[in-house]
């Protein structure tokens, strides 16, 4: 006979149910929540670095607190931001994408969240420690993060640690969930873009997180246990740390943008009524990408001395990996083409994102001309690039997530003017703060410094002012999320979105505590490729 | 609200395009907008380079972004257009991939030339070893005894807003690397402590300094002149006070500076008395140039990780052990070995100054004399 | 009923788990295999200028081979190239660290010596390790060195002054481009530990 569930399907009251919670519903929102209050945190502490920035000269702050700042707001954007929202995307939407009632291995699921709040505690505890925050960059190269770093290095590397077991826990789960748990009818070709990208950025998790957890340890080793990893004076080598750091690295930004191409290739067809132009293409052009990031790393390198050899084969293999991706544009423009378009706010930050990632993606194809990298390197240049692939272009893609499954997971169909006006302040603060940053570093700003030369100074005070435009019209989105969660707003039918095709749009609004526990007929559930 | 969107996504679109044609109009680098310009043969083959793969951006840009805002008007339900479902053709996809490989492969093909061209090995005409410090540069003229610092003269004052900026404002050292022009300068880098990265974008040279290893450039300046530059790698709290100046000369100026530089540095060590006012007057510039950086110029420090001097036991206990600190160093911790970096003229003063400024007041000097026995008990 | 079958096969999902955890944790040795690779990597090829630090055997029968081989096309000319040499150390002042000369015209397939100088002035026993550098990094591969105190820390007693020879030479094959060398050192200077070696 049937057995009963262990539980009620009900979930639990109180702060337990948070603490406790196996629910893939539950779990993604706490890792979007997390990742909401994280991305605010690290909002703040652009807005400081901008503050600095607004004028020449020292106003604010000392130049040790300045790279503690621009090192936290790396280190909270990339690994607290960034990918924790992806993973909450993930866990919310893969089981329902796929007809599934919950992620393969639901406890891990809890202590992958859980680890996060914990790491990014002792993060932000280092502040208060003796010689200050980590001071030494996101990249963190030897022999500054080893040698010359303060004593805050060993929290840094332990937390660093703890995400990366989060993150290979989380992207353990999610192929154990996508490879064993479709809906019988759903094969690989029919999975919805989301899923697919989901799983092959889960790879990229698997493969390069652990060499992050090997060099921060060689890193821990260098510091207490007397080794020579990056020490020449013991027979190792900074640039090797380099190499370690970048062959995770590259891959890394890949895993921060593929879930974001998945999500885009959920909007655009809803809100232009018309399938993903190239389903077949875009799964190829995204497994490319993933292959070929293995192969580009010493792009970041360019000037540390390679030999000739090196940097031409470095320079061929990433000015390879733009075709990929600019396939995949050229498939989100298709789709848009002859479609019947509507412009709710999900479908303004989705196509806003093709526009800016295009222009990231651009400036990035300019990076790799090796020769005239010598020029761009460690300019602003190159803030401008990255900032534009994650702001406009990640962060975007988020957002538009949000705005998109919200109705789902709350029924409450979030306020479409305040939506709009966030689109529209957010458009034009992201490209204030971030456009002037090319024409600074083509000058010869270099980055990661606190004051500059006078002729940078107007552009720097134009990048300040948009990112405080850009900083604080999110308060909008959080007050529109926040009425979400309270149920003030309409409420949501199942479907939500004329356009909308896949099975999180089969189940009620907000979606049920549990969906799918017996898995779905796809008979009658289009495919995204198009074919019936 | 549709048609007021649509009125400003067209003049958004039209606002980024004319932003592209203003650029692209100007490659003048006085607007500030676009690369310097260059005063060598590869550096400006690198600006051709960066212009060249900028048009073929804005090109793909203009394109994809026309289609776009063409959809974007025309294809809306709400001019009544249905969707048409088509949803694959691999033909375009073969197409759309194919020729932007083709442009890729031609791009790759100067940018191949111009990178041998940068791995040139005809010998040079001279060598300057240039090694990275926390935070200012040492430059040393092979088969010379030239050898000397470069440090940032833009003061304290002028970064925290009470005095006027200069216009060469944190872009100016006290000493030059002068180098003569239309002959092959090629520079070798290392650092003495963490990576730095030399970099004068008019010279079109930057190359990572690593502390261990060394690492070589080139260049061939054409034209005489100043040239202005930044360290480009994160360094530490001085990273953005360590900058480059390159000075060109004529090969006939040039040797005239040789032998004025081997003058001078034979002269750096000569001595003579100095009074307690003339201590402390050198002592304050000398101090807020070398050491105010991490002990403040009110002496205050940032402690714990750089010690207060005002009031602090070094600098008003014995006199030898005051005198050690600074030209030793203070193993394990970032306070550098000024020694080697600092005449002891110079020596003398900052550390009469640390003695009695900021209502210290210990009474007592040194004179440059006693550094220079200090030095040589020590074997130095 | 298959209660074996149960007991002796794990189920798939629980087998590609067990895949997918194993997967990270050789991608974390990877990581540290990375390290010998790299300097099995750079040995081979010379990249970043990185050397062997333990002496080259000159291998005559090697060197009468690659002249045989040649004969029947054409000699391998020796050609000159300019070496120089260049010193750095935490404290120059007090090690005195410096090339006995800092250039020499030499000729590739010819062994030369030349000496660098290192002053210990303080009161006590110290050892220092030189860490060489040569740019172009590639030339490594060329430059074979059967006497070098790079090999070995050095312990200098307390006052002593020495003068550490270097034997050297640039292979027969070393390619024409090479025309000017830089040999870099850098000491780096310890108080004297029992476990280092003594010259």
């Amino acid at each position: 006979m049937t057995t009963t569930s262990e539980h009620s399907s009900a979930p639990a009251t109180g702060i337990t149910r948070w603490l406790y919670t196996t629910n893939h519903k539950d779990i993604g929102s706490m890792y979007l929540i997390f990742s909401l209050v994280m991305l605010l945190i690290g909002g703040s502490m652009a807005l400081l670095i901008r503050s600095e920035l607004f004028q020449p000269g020292l106003q604010l702050m000392q130049p040790e607190f300045f790279n503690q700042m621009t090192t936290l707001h790396g280190v909270i954007m990339v690994f607290g931001a960034i990918m924790p929202a992806f993973v909450g995307m993930a866990n919310w939407l893969i089981p329902m994408m796929i007809g599934a009632p919950d992620m393969a291995l639901p406890r891990i699921n809890n202590w992958s969240f859980w680890l996060l709040p914990f790491a990014f505690g002792m993060v932000l505890s280092t502040l208060f420690m003796e010689g200050g925050a980590p001071n030494f960059g996101w990249t963190f190269y030897a022999p500054l993060s080893t040698t010359y770093a303060p004593p805050s290095v060993t929290f840094f590397i332990f937390s660093v640690h703890i995400m990366g077991i989060s993150s290979v826990m989380g992207a353990v789960n999610v192929i154990a969930t996508i490879m064993n748990m479709r809906s019988p009818g759903m094969n690989y070709m029919k999975m919805p873009m989301f899923v697919w990208t989901w799983l092959i950025t889960a790879f990229l998790l698997l493969a390069v997180m652990p060499v992050l957890a090997g060099v921060v340890t060689m890193m821990l080793m260098d510091i207490h246990f007397g080794t020579s990893f990056f020490d020449a004076a013991g027979g190792g080598d900074p640039v090797m740390f380099q190499h370690i750091f970048w062959f995770f690295g590259h891959p890394e930004v890949y895993i921060m943008i593929l879930p974001a191409f998945g999500i885009v290739s959920h909007i655009i067809p809803t809100f232009a009524r018309k399938p993903l132009f190239g389903y077949h293409s875009m799964v190829i052009a995204t497994s490319s990408i993933a292959v070929l990031s293995f192969i580009v790393w010493a792009h970041h390198m360019f000037t540390v001395g390679m030999p000739l050899v090196g940097e031409l084969f470095f320079m061929y293999s990433t000015m390879l990996i733009a075709v990929p991706t600019g396939v995949k544009v050229f498939n989100w423009v298709a789709t848009m083409f002859r479609g019947s378009m509507t412009f709710e706010t999900p479908m303004l930050f989705s196509i806003a994102f093709v526009v800016l990632f295009t222009i990231g993606g651009l400036s990035g194809l300019m990076l790799a001309i090796a020769p005239a990298d010598f020029q761009y390197h460690d300019t602003y240049f190159v803030v401008a690039h990255f900032h534009y692939v994650l702001v406009p272009g990640a962060l975007f893609s988020i957002i538009a997530g949000v705005y998109f499954w919200i109705p789902k997971w709350t029924g409450v169909m979030y306020n479409e003017s305040m939506g709009k006006f966030h689109f529209w302040l957010s458009f034009v603060g992201v490209n204030l703060t971030f456009f002037p940053m090319h024409f600074i570093g083509l000058a010869g700003m270099p980055r990661r410094i606190p004051d500059y030369a006078l002729q940078f100074a107007d552009f720097n005070m134009v990048a300040s002012i948009g990112a405080f435009l850009f900083g604080l019209s999110q308060l909008i989105f959080v007050y529109n999320i926040i009425q979400c969660m309270r149920q003030r707003g309409c409420p949501a039918s199942p479907q939500v979105w004329e356009g909308a095709e896949g099975l999180e749009w089969t189940v009620d609004s907000p979606a049920p505590y549990h969906t799918f526990q017996t898995p779905p007929n796809l008979d009658n559930l289009p495919s995204p490729t198009g074919h019936h | 609200m549709e048609t007021v969107f649509r009125h400003l996504s067209i003049n958004i679109f039209a606002l980024r395009l004319l932003t592209l044609m203003i650029i692209t109009s100007s490659s003048h680098s006085e607007w500030g907008l676009n690369m310097t310009e260059s005063v060598t043969a590869i550096g400006r083959d690198i600006h051709g380079l960066h212009m060249t793969i900028f048009y073929i951006c804005v090109a793909i840009a203009i394109v994809v972004f026309g289609i776009m805002l063409y959809s974007i008007i025309r294809h809306r339900k709400s001019l009544g257009v249905e969707a048409k479902p088509f949803h694959e053709s691999t033909m375009v996809e073969i197409i759309w991939t194919t020729i932007p490989l083709l442009i890729l492969v031609a791009m790759a093909i100067p940018a191949t030339k111009t990178l041998i061209d940068m791995y040139d090995t005809e010998t040079s005409d001279i060598d300057i070893k240039i090694t990275g410090y926390q935070w200012k540069w040492r430059y040393e003229y092979l088969n010379t005894d030239i050898d000397f610092f470069s440090t940032l003269t833009t003061t304290q004052d002028q970064m925290h807003g009470l005095e006027a900026k200069s216009e060469n404002y944190l872009l100016e050292v006290d000493k030059h690397l002068v180098i003569p022009i239309n002959k092959k300068v090629r520079f070798l880098f290392t650092a003495q402590d963490v990576i730095h990265s030399w970099w004068v974008p008019e010279l079109a040279v930057k190359k990572d300094a690593i502390p261990g290893f060394i690492n070589e450039s080139w260049a061939k300046v054409e034209k005489p002149g100043i040239y202005r530059g930044q360290c480009a790698e994160l360094c530490g709290q001085g990273h953005g006070y360590m900058p480059i100046v390159v000075e060109a000369v004529s090969e006939e100026d040039y040797q005239v500076w040789l032998i004025t530089q081997q003058q001078a540095q034979q002269n750096a060590n000569q001595v003579s008395e100095l009074s307690f006012d003339e201590l402390m007057a050198q002592g304050k510039i000398g101090y807020d140039k070398n050491c105010a950086a991490c002990h403040q110029v009110t002496g205050m420090g940032v402690p714990p990780v750089f010690p207060a001097l005002k009031g602090s036991a070094i600098a008003l206990g014995d006199i030898q052990q005051h005198v050690n600190v600074v030209v030793n160093g203070k193993g394990g911790s970032a306070m550098a070995a000024f020694g080697e970096q600092l005449t002891p003229t110079e020596l003398a003063a900052i550390i009469t100054y640390e003695r009695n400024a900021w209502g210290n007041d210990k009474g007592d000097s040194i004179q440059p004399a006693e550094i220079v026995s200090f030095k040589q008990a020590e074997g130095q | 009923m298959n209660t074996k079958s149960h007991v002796q096969r794990k189920s798939p999902e629980t087998r590609l788990i067990i895949k997918l955890v194993l997967f990270p944790c050789l991608m974390f040795g990877f990581g540290f295999l990375l390290i010998p690779l790299y300097d099995v990597f750079c040995d081979i090829t010379g990249l970043n200028g990185k050397f062997d630090l333990s002496p080259s055997v000159i291998d005559a029968q090697s060197l009468i081979q690659s002249d045989t081989a040649l004969s029947t096309q054409q000699q391998i000319e020796s050609h000159q190239v300019i070496l120089q040499f260049t010193a750095a150390s935490d404290q120059q002042e007090i090690w005195k660290f410096q090339p006995a000369q800092s250039q020499l015209e030499i000729n590739t397939g010819q062994q030369y010596k030349t000496y660098f100088t290192l002053h210990n002035p303080t009161n006590a026993v110290m050892e220092f390790t030189a860490i060489p550098s040569i740019s172009p990094g590639l030339a490594a591969e060329f430059l074979i060195k059967t006497e070098c105190f790079c090999f070995q820390k050095q312990v200098l007693q307390a006052g002593e002054k020495v003068e550490m020879p270097l034997v050297f030479q640039l292979r027969n094959d070393t390619p024409k481009d090479y025309k000017k060398l830089t040999l870099a050192y850098r000491i780096y200077a310890a108080p004297y530990r029992s476990t280092a070696h003594v010259r």
